[in-house]
């Protein structure tokens, strides 16, 4: 088997201790690296069906995000214009209020495996600093709100609100959570809602290319 | 000898009260009220017991944390109790604002408090083991020597002195504790990475010992009759891991503690939050009593059929708003009680958050499952 497919296979299955040394053998076969990226990311995406069909579950997923990680450091200096290679900034956030993180985080991996760059403002995040994250940063394409919290929809929905009356653009929104459903996605006036991690990595995904 | 007729005045006779607890902060509740105590046929406990025994219960057993036959008891000398705002106890009203936001919890864990949840977590972004395999590094066991046994006992002759099932709450099992030193992150990877597990096993292992210990001690000075073993295994879609990951890694260790509990007559609920009905046979692996599935993540009758008695489910009331009618209320409790009489099942209020429940109205549901119930069983043996 060729080392590019063995970096898939390793990637799907989790194996963070692998993947760097195939990642750097499939490089002195003279495969490029963008080829070899795009390999991770395709694996990346079967671990997204298998975690939203319920095959796989939060620690094997995470590990195979790892394992993913692991191998686009090998990449990198390879990468001749790594910037190129990113489908674009991707700001993310627990909304104002909700201290919790593991949707947040999974999301967040989820998305950067598929291709985005990632800037991540933790939890509890008021508008404001999600504003400030996109005007910080040039090529956003993607706000990801998530809430853990049905008590924290109002913000949700007062996020959504702000950040689409800020004047701001060039971006889509996207949201996530326990409380947070298709209804109330569209009626926050979302772009996206996604059910889990692997499903926002797909949504992500559309979304940019209809920009 | 024959069961007393249900009597309809002398069991809706108030004779006392149950002590409620002044301390907690859960939700958009701020402490917990005291509760009447109306006459029963024998004590609130002993029918709990019977239902776990398998006989026939005197009426239909309810649990939970209010108007049920269960008390619950989380004394604050524990320090994860206080941390995390719970003290389910009959000690003092505590000022949290004298004490701020952040508390701290056992493994020396900085709880914070978020009054938007009505709830306490590990403060964010804080890792106290960045690596499981030299956890003892960072963290130590507590020392249980160092506890305030002689405070619990004196605080809680009131509290704990009445008939209900008393059941001690453990705030973190084995994956939640896991998550709260590692991060979550961190924490499910380490359960599933050959080069980390056995840190975990150890550091289970010891946990176990630490419950067990303290289940014991904290049996030797009050009544338990019940634990709550308060586990997360579920996210809002399924589980955090795969049954597999739980009977390998966690169950080994809850077993231990539930067997220490079962020598003891005590009853265990395994408390889980999220969609877990996967892991159900992990649960009857464990040996744990009961669990209480969020009632609008779970097909609850499917999961009553197909266990068909070889687990215990407790089942929350139908959602009772504010604008149904007493009448109404009662009809529904009747066709409730009428589906479920011979299902082995447990009662509590539903308590799912996006629901508007009106615990008025779960209160009329209750005692009219409790009529029809003693009715029901009142002439078994």
């Amino acid at each position: 088997m060729a080392s590019i497919d063995e970096v898939k296979i390793n990637v799907e299955k989790g194996k963070p201790k692998w993947v760097p040394d195939l990642v750097q053998k499939a490089l002195d076969e003279g495969n490029k690296a963008g080829d070899i990226l795009d390999v991770m990311v395709a694996g990346m995406g079967v671990v997204g069906e298998r975690f939203s069909s319920g095959q796989i579950f939060v620690p094997e997923m995470l590990m195979a995000a790892k394992a993913m990680a692991k191998g686009v450091e090998v990449l990198k200096p390879h990468m001749a214009d790594h910037a190129s290679a990113s489908l674009g900034i991707c700001v993310i956030g627990t909304v104002k209020g909700d201290l919790h993180d593991i949707g947040k985080n999974l999301v967040a991996m989820m998305v950067e495996s598929a291709g985005f760059t990632m800037v991540d403002l933790g939890v509890d995040v008021p508008v404001e600093k999600f504003i400030e994250a996109i005007k910080n940063n040039k090529d956003v394409k993607l706000v990801a709100c998530s809430g853990l919290l049905t008590t924290t929809k109002p913000m949700m929905k007062n996020t959504v609100n702000t950040l689409k009356t800020s004047g701001l653009s060039g971006f889509k929104i996207l949201v996530g959570g326990a409380p947070v459903t298709q209804e109330f996605a569209d009626e926050i006036g979302a772009d996206a809602y996604a059910e889990d991690a692997g499903s926002a990595a797909i949504k992500a995904k559309e979304l940019v290319m209809a920009i | 000898m024959n069961r007393p007729k249900y009597d309809h005045v002398k069991e809706h006779e108030i004779i006392g009260i149950y002590p409620g607890a002044p301390s907690v902060e859960v939700g958009a509740l701020k402490g917990f009220p005291d509760a009447p105590k109306f006459f029963r046929p024998i004590e609130r406990r002993e029918n709990f017991k019977m239902f776990f025994q398998d006989k026939t219960p005197y009426w239909q057993p309810t649990c939970g944390w209010l108007f049920c036959d269960v008390h619950p008891f989380r004394p604050r000398q524990q320090p994860d109790n206080f941390a995390n705002r719970q003290p389910l106890d009959g000690g003092p009203a505590i000022d949290y604002k004298a004490t701020g936001n952040t508390i701290k919890g056992w493994f020396d864990l900085d709880y914070q408090w978020e009054d938007t949840a009505g709830g306490s977590t590990v403060k964010p972004g804080l890792i106290k083991v960045p690596d499981i395999n030299k956890w003892e590094e960072f963290i130590s066991m507590p020392n249980l020597d160092d506890l305030d046994w002689n405070g619990v006992e004196k605080d809680n002759k009131v509290y704990l002195d009445h008939d209900k099932a008393i059941q001690l709450g453990i705030q973190f099992g084995m994956w939640e504790r896991l998550m709260n030193i590692m991060g979550v992150s961190d924490a499910a990877m380490a359960l599933i990475d050959e080069d980390q597990q056995d840190g975990v096993h150890r550091f289970f292992d010891r946990l176990a010992d630490l419950y067990v210990d303290y289940i014991q001690r904290m049996y030797n000075i009050v009544r338990i009759d019940s634990v709550f073993f308060h586990d997360d295994w579920g996210t809002h879609t399924g589980p955090f891991f795969s049954l597999d990951t739980c009977l390998e890694m966690i169950v080994p260790y809850t077993k231990r503690v539930i067997d220490a509990c079962h020598k003891l007559d005590i009853i265990v609920e395994h408390h889980c939050c999220g969609k877990a009905d996967l892991l159900v046979p992990a649960m009857i692996e464990e040996g744990s009593d009961f669990w209480l599935p969020q009632p609008s993540l779970h097909d609850l009758d499917a999961m009553i059929e197909k266990y068909n008695g070889s687990y215990t489910f407790a089942l929350g009331s139908p959602l009772l708003t504010a604008d149904m009618s007493e009448e109404h209320v009662r009809k529904m409790a009747k066709e409730w009680f009428e589906k479920y009489k011979d299902k082995k099942v447990l009662l509590t209020a539903n308590i799912d958050p996006n629901d508007e429940m009106d615990f008025m109205n779960f209160l009329i549901f209750d005692d009219a499952v409790y009529e029809l119930s003693r009715l029901y069983y009142q002439d078994a043996e």
